[in-house]
């Protein structure tokens, strides 16, 4: 049996599709897991998605915990006599993993990048060292747990006409000593460039100090956000303050993304932003030296650009 | 004989590195274009003990030996030579020679206060007609009562302006010759007639803030002699000797500095289409820069351990400075090079690793002098 | 208050460089160094103890070697470390079991403390694990933690929440990195470690029986570090932003 569960559905979904894969190499059926939510309606929609059977479990617990998360799903893994389980990779199911793994004995695999089976075995790859190498590793124990980190994989097309088994449960478990005793949505407000994920950041490419606004609104659509730029718009027209500079003399920025927008790439600039993980070019000269340092680049003028660019991301969140 | 650095000095050059990197290297291109003495690096680094390397730990220090002492110079001068000079004067040139020629009174009253960075140290040793020639001082101490009264003026002195406690070479005899120089522990703050002269614009080492200083009728308590009358100019040879250990450590970490910023450099930077590391030219440049400070470092390494087995060392001192700042110099000089037009603008590292570099060949004696100490050695 | 830190000796992972021939990392001769976020898991420790008294124990699976990165934290202001000799494959569930065998034989304990992941892995395993296999609580992801005589309160960054749990001891504890700033040790403290004590106990004195390793490598490869330089150009500026779109989306960036 695989066994798939994740708090949030489109993880879910995304899991159920490389699950049914799974299942079917290795000729065993697709179970999901929702808990605590007597939610028929996303049972079907599992089911559509991929699912062989949903177990829909009603618990004595509240919010999540992962001492009591683990409860559940041991006895669900156990019952069901599942030998590959696949948990969403968000923080819960980060924390969650691991305990259960420790629970079964088993091995755990973190933030899967690819999974299959080989022989019967099962193989997963993920990164290590910073992204600088990808490690393929073999589960030795009788059950292997991995967690699937979002966007790995695509979900399956639904299909209406599917049929499975929608199976009730209740389950209580032994409440976990610690207490919840708040919850803050937290606040995405700006961070300092050194610290950001995302930085965006604006060049000569940029008429007035105003147009800034429009590298504001597309980080805005980003957590750990910072603006940056390059040496003109700070050392030379003060457009922005000298926090906001990255380079050689600015700052020294690593984020997961950087947009270079309306920068044309000089040396310095690159020596302060070579390091990001992703690199987006953002300029309407196709001969700008940025795009030599670019994963991702856009010809184009950025008047242009940045509001569809706006526009779009938002789309694709929802 | 073991090359490795013990558990010890590793964990040392790791500390210092990583707080020069924290610290020191963000603000190290502001000291240099403010020309601003780095008051708040220096408040940090006392609580880390690196204002008291090899002081007795009775006196507040870590009480370490000399190639720790070497290691924390050179990881800060990598970031700022400026900063590593300051150090190198406080801890080698004040601290040690109270350490090892002052009374327990002297000890118990300066050294705490030294090594807290309550107030920082300065040399007063040279003057405008007084360089490497030492005998030839002008300045002078006259007892009366219970009082030195000093008149003269002495120039190029690093943290000049900025340190408090000062050790001023002063002739008690005139007729002694050689024998007429004393020294004295100064606490600017508690004298009159110290005065702080002109303030020089320098090539390099902006932070250090050197000047003049000059004494009108400056009282110093007889208490504060340093020694007996006539030891100065034994204390200032002696002094030198750890000194330049301490300079020799400057040069190795702009050296080491220069290096790295080059080899960064060449592997970024593209041209016909490949990093300039890929070509030979470079390559045997690096190769160079890499080989002389080896060489450099195990000199200085050599000389430390020297040291602290006792006896003379002056030879060992002057080959070690000599080599390290000339390995500074051609380390600088290519690494400019290799960073080409780049090289030359104040946007990148080596700009000033370039200026920094060239007074580590002429201070606490100049490469001519330290040819002099070496041959004198081995001619004897 | 006893408090463990679990810690990890990694190699410096900026360093690791692929080589182009073989097209694997090259780990040796790197330095090796103590996980990152276990520092602030240790500083996190020094600060409770200094409020509330007690010890800090380090306790480390590692190389033997590894005695010269557990002195940083010994100067850092731990009390005292446990290091488990173990030079093969770090399996999550071996080594986990091997620091729960230490941790009995380190007796009554308050909190453990651990990084919410080492930067060479990352894979957040060893809290909860450890925090499974004794059957107590786990706070995970705190970036602020307070303790009282009676129980602790964290506050978990679950990065667009922050939830604040309570839990009496004994309680297991994973931090971020924002918890705290870790200290540099001095001169003198770093002198002073020489004197702290060291035990070192083997796998077989902590567990009857070392338990087969649950997950093997089969291979590393190197990521090539080049830019991709893909670039949208000639063609409508609404269709090159949902072609950035969609790849960013499997970058998993949106």
């Amino acid at each position: 049996m695989v066994l798939a569960y994740a708090g949030k559905k489109q993880l879910m979904l995304e899991m159920l599709g490389k699950g049914r894969e799974l299942a079917n190499e290795l000729e065993k059926e697709l179970t999901a897991v929702i808990v605590g939510d007597e939610n028929h309606a996303l049972a079907e929609e599992y089911i559509q998605y991929g699912a062989d059977k949903v177990f829909l479990i009603r618990t004595n617990q509240e919010m999540f915990k992962a001492e009591e998360y683990t409860q559940i799903l041991t006895g669900l893994i156990e019952e069901s006599e599942s030998e590959l389980v696949l948990i969403g990779s968000n923080k819960d199911g980060k924390e969650l993993a691991p305990r259960l793994a420790a629970k079964l004995k088993a091995g755990c695999v973190s933030e899967c990048t690819d999974i299959h089976i080989d022989d019967g075995d099962i193989i997963t790859e993920r990164t290590i060292f910073s992204g600088k190498a990808v490690a393929k590793e073999k589960i030795n124990s009788k059950q292997g747990i991995i967690t699937v980190p979002s966007k790995t994989f695509d979900p399956l097309d639904a299909d209406t006409g599917r049929n499975g088994d929608i199976i009730e449960k209740e389950i209580m478990v032994d409440p976990s000593r610690s207490k919840i005793i708040d919850v803050k949505e937290m606040e995405h407000s700006g961070v300092n460039v050194e610290d950001a994920e995302v930085i965006v950041s604006c060049g000569r490419g940029f008429d007035n100090r105003e147009d800034i606004e429009l590298a504001e609104n597309l980080a805005a659509q980003f957590k750990g956000r910072a603006i940056g730029c390059s040496r003109p718009i700070s050392a030379d027209l003060n457009w922005l303050p000298e926090e906001h500079w990255v380079g050689l003399s600015g700052h020294k920025v690593k984020p997961r993304v950087y947009f270079a927008v309306g920068i044309s790439g000089q040396i310095q600039h690159i020596a302060g932003m070579r390091d990001s993980d992703i690199i987006v070019a953002i300029n309407k000269d196709p001969d700008a030296l940025i795009f030599d340092n670019a994963d991702y680049g856009i010809v184009g003028d950025l008047y242009k650009v940045l509001p569809e660019l706006i526009d779009a991301i938002e789309n694709a969140k929802t | 004989m073991d090359f490795e650095l013990t558990d010890k000095q590793k964990m040392i050059k790791n500390m210092v590195r990583e707080f020069a990197q924290k610290e020191i290297a963000p603000v190290a291109e502001e000291i240099d274009k403010e020309e601003k003495f780095p008051h708040e690096i220096i408040k940090k680094m006392a609580p880390l003990g690196l204002l008291a390397v090899m002081v007795p730990q009775e006196y507040g220090g870590a009480g370490l030996d000399t190639i720790s002492y070497a290691i924390v110079i050179e990881e800060i001068s990598k970031e700022c030579a400026s900063t590593g000079v300051i150090a190198s004067v406080h801890n080698s040139l004040v601290s040690w020679p109270i350490t090892e020629f002052g009374t327990k009174a002297q000890k118990e009253k300066f050294l705490p206060i030294l090594a807290k960075g309550e107030k920082i140290g300065a040399f007063a040793a040279t003057e405008d007609n007084a360089g490497t020639d030492l005998g030839a001082l002008e300045t002078t101490a006259k007892l009366d009562g219970d009082e030195y009264v000093i008149n003269g003026s002495k120039t190029f002195i690093t943290s000049g302006k900025d340190a408090e406690i000062h050790i001023v070479f002063a002739i008690t005899d005139k007729s002694a010759g050689h024998k007429g120089i004393s020294a004295f522990i100064v606490d600017k703050e508690k004298t009159e007639g110290f005065e702080v002269g002109a303030i020089f614009e320098k090539l390099g080492i902006h932070g250090s803030v050197t000047s003049e200083l000059i004494f009108k009728d400056m009282r110093v308590p007889k208490e504060n002699l340093l020694g007996e009358e006539g030891d100065g100019l034994k204390i200032a040879l002696a002094t030198l000797d750890g000194g330049r250990l301490g300079i020799a450590a400057q040069a190795l970490g702009i050296a080491q500095a220069a290096l790295e910023e080059s080899i960064e450099y060449s592997k970024n930077r593209q041209q016909f289409g490949r990093p300039i590391s890929k070509f030979q030219a470079i390559q045997w440049k690096l190769a160079d820069m890499a080989t002389n400070i080896d060489a450099a470092r195990l000199l200085l390494y050599r000389a430390c351990h020297a040291k602290d087995q006792g006896g003379r060392f002056s030879r060992e001192a002057a080959m070690a400075k000599l080599f390290a700042s000339e390995a500074a110099m051609e380390a600088a000089v290519e690494g400019v090079q290799i960073h080409g037009g780049y090289g030359y603008i104040k946007e990148y590292k080596i700009e000033r690793l370039f200026r920094d570099a060239k007074i580590t060949e002429i201070y606490e004696g100049t490469s001519e002098a330290q040819r002099m100490v070496i041959s004198r050695d081995i001619l004897k | 208050m006893n408090i463990i830190v679990c810690a990890k000796q990694i190699v410096n992972v900026t360093d690791i460089r692929i080589d182009k021939k073989t097209n694997k990392p090259v780990l040796q001769g790197l330095d090796n160094k103590i996980s990152d976020i276990d520092k602030n898991a240790v500083e996190e420790a020094i600060r409770v103890r200094d409020e509330k008294g007690g010890k800090v124990t380090i306790i480390m699976v590692g190389p033997s070697e590894a005695t010269e990165t557990v002195k940083e934290l010994l100067a850092m202001g731990a009390d005292e470390a446990l290091l488990i000799p173990w030079d093969q494959d770090y399996d999550y569930h071996v080594v986990s079991e091997l620091l729960i065998g230490g941790i009995k034989k380190l007796g009554d304990y308050d909190i453990i403390l651990c990084g919410e992941a080492s930067l060479d892995l990352f894979s957040g395993q060893i809290g909860p694990r450890v925090a499974e296999l004794l059957d107590i609580p786990q706070i995970t992801y705190a970036q602020e933690i307070g303790a009282d005589d009676e129980k602790v309160v964290g506050d978990r960054n679950l990065g667009d929440s922050i939830v604040t749990v309570e839990s009496s001891y004994p309680v297991l504890i994973t931090v971020t990195k924002e918890i705290n700033e870790p200290r540099l040790p001095s001169l003198m403290d770093i002198l002073g470690a020489a004197n702290k004590p060291i035990e070192i106990l083997e796998a077989d004195d902590v567990v009857s029986e070392v338990s087969s390793p649950t997950v093997e490598t089969i291979d590393i490869t190197g990521v090539s570090m080049d830019r991709k330089n893909i670039i949208y150009e000639e063609m409508p500026v609404g269709e090159a932003v949902s072609k950035l779109v969609e790849s960013l989306g499997k970058e998993g960036v949106i």
